[in-house]
């Protein structure tokens, strides 16, 4: 058993002292190395939220969460982010991308951060822009990048790092259905060839259907987990 | 990485970093032009009234100062006068013997200074020979004496006219004398245009029946800001023969008073101009923090710690300051540089208003580097207030409500 | 409607709102108390000189004003003084006999201007029976007493009680001389007028001079100093013959001075203009452009051209007239306090303050100044709103609008 995502009684409650919201009602879940999963439900299901919990990136108001063994659950500011930058990899719905960086110094911009040497930052950088298919785009700035290959970008940053897992918030959201097909392929191909675990929050069918594992929430609580 | 990251954010929104660039510019600018004139035209001021009064530096017997009196008077010393020629920093010198007296002509009367001088050395120190508008300059035999302009007009003499002198010479000795005009001066500060004279240093020692002695020996120095070194280095080496050494601070503390000032009230409108140009600037940090939330919540989720988001930020604000400084010196300098050679004539209203403090109408900027790179200084200090605000805005970022807006 | 719009507008950012109406505030108030400052200082020269030397107005023979010769006295002197006495408007009336002169000590002599002055009248008139450091100003009992100023009595070595003697041309071109005990040491702002001013009673000084009862000098206080042009005027009709000057006329330099300070304070308030214009200018760009989607809406649906450049420079005028009061406040309320307190100058240079006369100047803020200053302030806002506004209306529609 790989868990590298384990939560316990997880809950998220807003506004506890007006109109309190629960928008995570005591979830339980794990998440093992090499999963391709989908997080879906109706909006205002928590999805988001719980994403965001498990991502590090808010605390939870109730139970726990372990990455890879780690409580990162009361865990400082400053210790998350750290924690993030070596475990974790992100790719939002929209707006990934540093502006004024290249495709390649925006891959290389999360190396840097974790101090790797200047020669390796940018041999992998070629190389994860290869992986996702964007060889030739190396030199460009996001406004000179397509919203698909934008996301693909986004996608090859996240690995930079070589986190445990890769979060995907709505990533395909504001793509066309060709766009969304290609980062489909690549997530797809990535995950199964260099074994990374992919966990997305998302409304799309198409993602849905690619998913091997979906779990379904619903005010604030998992109603089915299924494999697919 | 992080230079680059910062520098290129700076051009990405162009217009924002030309207005912000525009308006420290602009402030240095004028900071720089107000400073410059007012250091500029009391340097000269000071000059003018050293050169031909108490010079920079004076030697003189120990109590002269207080109450002026040609009892007080010192010997010619070659030792001395060869500790003055020794000393580098010390770029010319002239000995005086001088004193108040009475000058008219007919029934006109008027309080004046007289002077005897060494004709060449005191050219050294105050170019009087450069000053005379009428008649010529003095040699040391001359038995004649040089009014300034404003003098000989009150007494309405001319050249080769006689007019008498009478004082208190030593040891209470009625002093008299009359002298024929050999030459006219014309000096740029109106109360000392109206009320010196000077005479070769025999005649003064006739008139006032001294001797072989001088009031004070005045000096020249080749820099303002060793001034108390200078005098310091004197003193030391002249100890125990009776000399007091004091600065031109000392002697006309009213001067220097004026001067300080004239800069206080010009740093409160310097501070007054850089705040309102602080806020200027200040808005386009807060508009930029806010532009910018989204990517700032972006880069702490992917792993970027708030003190490196922060450093980068604060780059940026940093460089552009800098550039808007450096921008504004060089450009002005050119400027300041022709106003020193070819000083700005003040004429009209402003020309006559200067008169009231003894004042020459006239602006030579101060080509002085301090004065440019003082204003470096303040708009650093901006530059680091703005920085703290955006660090503190930076920290309170909560990552999720970034991300979404 | 435009301005319900244009008003919730503001208030829909708040941080971007306030930093506007923040800006603005503080260049109104910048430039009110850069005047304030100056015309503080203005004052101050002036106050003092006319205190000290000038008072409102003076007469003399006018030829005495070139050359002053003892003979030179005014004309019926003594009965000009009674009529002013009882003029209503006049507050104080002294006459002086005045001569130049040497005053000597047994170390040193210098050149004086000798007033010889009653000091009953003298203290109504001049303010330096106040400025007396030693001794007194005059106790009246004691002939030939004088009284000097503290950077003289340096100069010349002598302290109180010590013997002066004073040498000058009399009424008949001889030279006279008399010997004076200094009854008193006066201080006052300028130390120029310290050295060459000294006091004696008339009637010691006249006998000296032989011109008995006459007059060089009336100067005159009046109740009511803005009245000195009209009162002035009726004088110098009265007495055709005589010099009748206010203190404006008497020293045309200080009258400059205000003269010259006021054109200095527009380049001023011009150029604290401009900065905050730089400030307006960027803020309320970034404003417009953040608000792109909105105006390519509004233009969408059909608001015309005109309507939102309007509607744009209605929010810059709200936003001016927000910060408008603020910053009227916060320049009476600085200036109200240091109107009192003063600035101490020393206390801001180290240089200054060693030279132990305070440097203190107390701002003035006149009513006159402070519609120029809102209505140029405004203006430079509005203005500012300009380009920002034109920007806005070059948005096409939509691109505005997809810009997602």
């Amino acid at each position: 058993m790989n868990n590298i995502i384990e939560s316990h009684n997880l809950s998220k409650v807003y506004n506890p002292d007006t109109i309190p919201v629960c928008a995570v009602n005591g979830v339980d879940l794990q998440v093992e190395e090499g999963e391709f999963t989908a997080l879906v439900g109706p909006s205002g299901s928590g999805k988001t939220t719980l994403l965001n919990l498990i991502g590090g990136l808010d605390y939870p108001t109730g139970g726990n969460v372990k990455i890879g063994g780690v409580d990162i659950t009361n865990m400082s500011e400053n210790k998350l982010i750290d924690f993030r930058l070596k475990n974790i990899g992100f790719v939002f719905q929209a707006y990934n991308l540093i502006p004024v960086l290249t495709a390649s110094e925006n891959v290389e911009f999360v190396m840097l951060l974790q101090k790797t040497s200047k020669r390796e930052r940018e041999t992998r950088a070629i190389e994860l822009l290869n992986e996702v298919g964007l060889k030739d785009k190396l030199n460009k700035r996001p406004s000179e990048l397509s919203g698909g290959q934008q996301q693909r970008v986004a996608v090859a940053r996240a690995l930079a790092s070589k986190p445990r897992f890769i979060l995907a918030d709505e990533p395909t959201a504001n793509l066309d259905s060709k766009s969304t097909e290609n980062l489909l392929d690549i997530m797809a191909k990535l995950n199964i060839e260099d074994k990374m675990t992919f966990i997305f929050s998302t409304h799309d069918q198409r993602v849905i259907d690619k998913a091997r594992r979906v779990v379904t929430l619903v005010d604030g609580k998992i109603v089915s987990d299924v494999k697919q | 990485m992080y230079f680059k990251l910062a520098w290129r954010n700076m051009w990405r929104s162009r217009r924002r970093t030309f207005i912000t660039i525009s308006s420290i510019f602009f402030a240095v600018i004028f900071a720089i032009l107000m400073r410059v004139a007012v250091v500029g035209l009391f340097d000269k001021l000071i000059a003018d009234t050293v050169s031909l009064t108490s010079g920079y530096i004076q030697v003189h017997h120990s109590g002269y100062w207080e109450n002026r009196s040609v009892d007080s008077t010192f010997e010619d010393n070659p030792k001395l006068t060869a500790i003055l020629n020794h000393e580098k920093e010390v770029t010319a010198w002239a000995p005086h013997l001088e004193s108040f007296a009475l000058a008219s002509s007919g029934n006109r009367t008027k309080g004046i200074m007289v002077t005897g001088i060494d004709p060449e050395k005191e050219n050294a120190v105050s170019n009087l020979s450069k000053k005379i508008i009428a008649g010529r300059y003095l040699t040391r035999n001359d038995k004649g004496i040089i009014l300034a302009e404003g003098l000989a007009a009150y007494l309405k003499l001319k050249l080769n006219d006689t007019v008498v002198l009478i004082g208190q010479g030593y040891e209470g000795n009625m002093a008299s004398g009359k002298y024929a005009i050999t030459g006219i001066a014309k000096l740029g500060i109106p109360e000392m245009n109206k009320g010196m004279a000077w005479l070769p240093i025999a005649a003064a020692r006739d008139f006032l029946s001294t001797g072989a002695r001088y009031t004070s020996i005045s000096m020249l120095i080749n820099n303002q800001a060793r001034l108390d070194k200078i005098k310091q280095s004197i003193i030391d080496q002249t100890r125990g023969a009776g000399y007091e050494i004091m600065t031109w601070k000392e002697m006309i503390p009213e001067l220097d008073q004026l001067f300080q000032a004239k800069m206080v009230q010009n740093e409160i409108m310097s501070g007054v101009l850089y705040l309102v140009i602080a806020f200027g600037i200040f808005g386009t940090i807060l508009m930029m923090l806010n532009e910018r939330l989204h990517e700032f919540g972006i880069l702490i989720a992917i792993g970027m710690k708030k003190g490196l988001l922060s450093a980068v930020v604060v780059i940026e604000m940093v460089l552009m300051s800098v550039v808007g400084v450096v921008l504004g010196m060089i450009c002005i300098y050119p400027l300041v540089l022709y106003y020193h050679i070819h000083p700005i004539k003040l004429t009209g209203d402003m020309g006559k208003s200067t008169e009231l403090y003894n004042i020459e109408p006239v602006i030579q900027m101060s080509t002085n580097i301090s004065n440019f790179i003082i204003q470096g200084y303040v708009v650093l200090l901006i530059a680091v207030l703005l920085s703290l605000y955006a660090i503190f805005k930076i920290h309170k970022i909560k990552v999720i409500e970034a991300i979404n807006s | 409607m435009l301005f319900k719009i244009a008003w919730r507008n503001i208030w829909r950012n708040h941080t971007r709102s306030l930093v506007v109406i923040a800006a603005v505030a503080v260049g109104l108030f910048a430039g009110m108390f850069m005047i304030a400052f100056f015309q503080g200082a203005v004052k101050q020269e002036i106050d003092s000189t006319v205190e000290t030397q000038l008072s409102h107005l003076q007469f003399h023979n006018p030829a005495f004003i070139d050359d002053k010769d003892a003979n030179y006295t005014i004309y019926n002197g003594r009965a000009i003084i009674d009529i002013l006495k009882r003029d209503i408007n006049v507050k104080a009336v002294s006459g002086r006999v005045i001569t130049t002169g040497m005053i000597s000590s047994s170390s040193t002599a210098a050149g004086v201007e000798i007033h010889g002055i009653i000091p009953g009248d003298e203290k109504t008139i001049s303010s330096i029976s106040q400025d007396i450091v030693e001794g007194t100003y005059f106790t009246g009992l004691k002939k030939n007493e004088i009284v000097i100023g503290k950077k003289l009595s340096e100069k010349l070595g002598v302290k109180l009680h010590n013997k002066i003697v004073l040498t000058f041309q009399s009424k008949s071109g001889d030279l006279t001389a008399g010997s004076f005990r200094i009854a008193g040491i006066f201080r006052s702002r300028n130390s120029t007028f310290d050295e060459i001013t000294v006091f004696t009673q008339f009637g010691d000084l006249a006998a000296l001079l032989g011109t008995g009862n006459e007059v060089h000098e009336i100067a005159v206080i009046l109740k009511d100093g803005q009245k000195v042009e009209q009162v002035t005027k009726m004088y110098k009709k009265a007495y055709p013959l005589l010099l009748v000057q206010t203190w404006k006329e008497l020293s045309p330099q200080i009258a400059l001075l205000t003269g010259v300070m006021d054109q200095m304070m527009y380049i001023i308030i011009g150029i604290i203009l401009l900065a905050l214009m730089f400030g307006i200018i960027n803020t309320m760009l970034m404003a417009v452009l953040e608000r792109q989607r909105e105006f390519g809406m509004l233009m969408a649906i059909g608001m015309n051209k005109p309507r939102v450049f309007f509607m744009i420079l209605l929010e810059s005028v709200m936003l001016t007239c927000a910060g408008i009061p603020a910053g009227i406040l916060l320049a009476i309320g600085t200036v109200g306090y240091l109107s009192k307190h003063g600035i101490d100058l020393s206390s801001i240079s180290k240089a200054l303050s060693q030279f132990g006369f305070s440097n203190i100047i107390y701002p003035d803020l006149q009513h006159s100044v402070f519609l120029p200053i809102i209505l140029m302030t405004a203006f430079t806002a509005v203005l500012s709103a300009i380009y920002p506004a034109i920007k806005a209306l070059r948005f096409k529609p939509a691109e505005a609008i997809h810009k997602i």
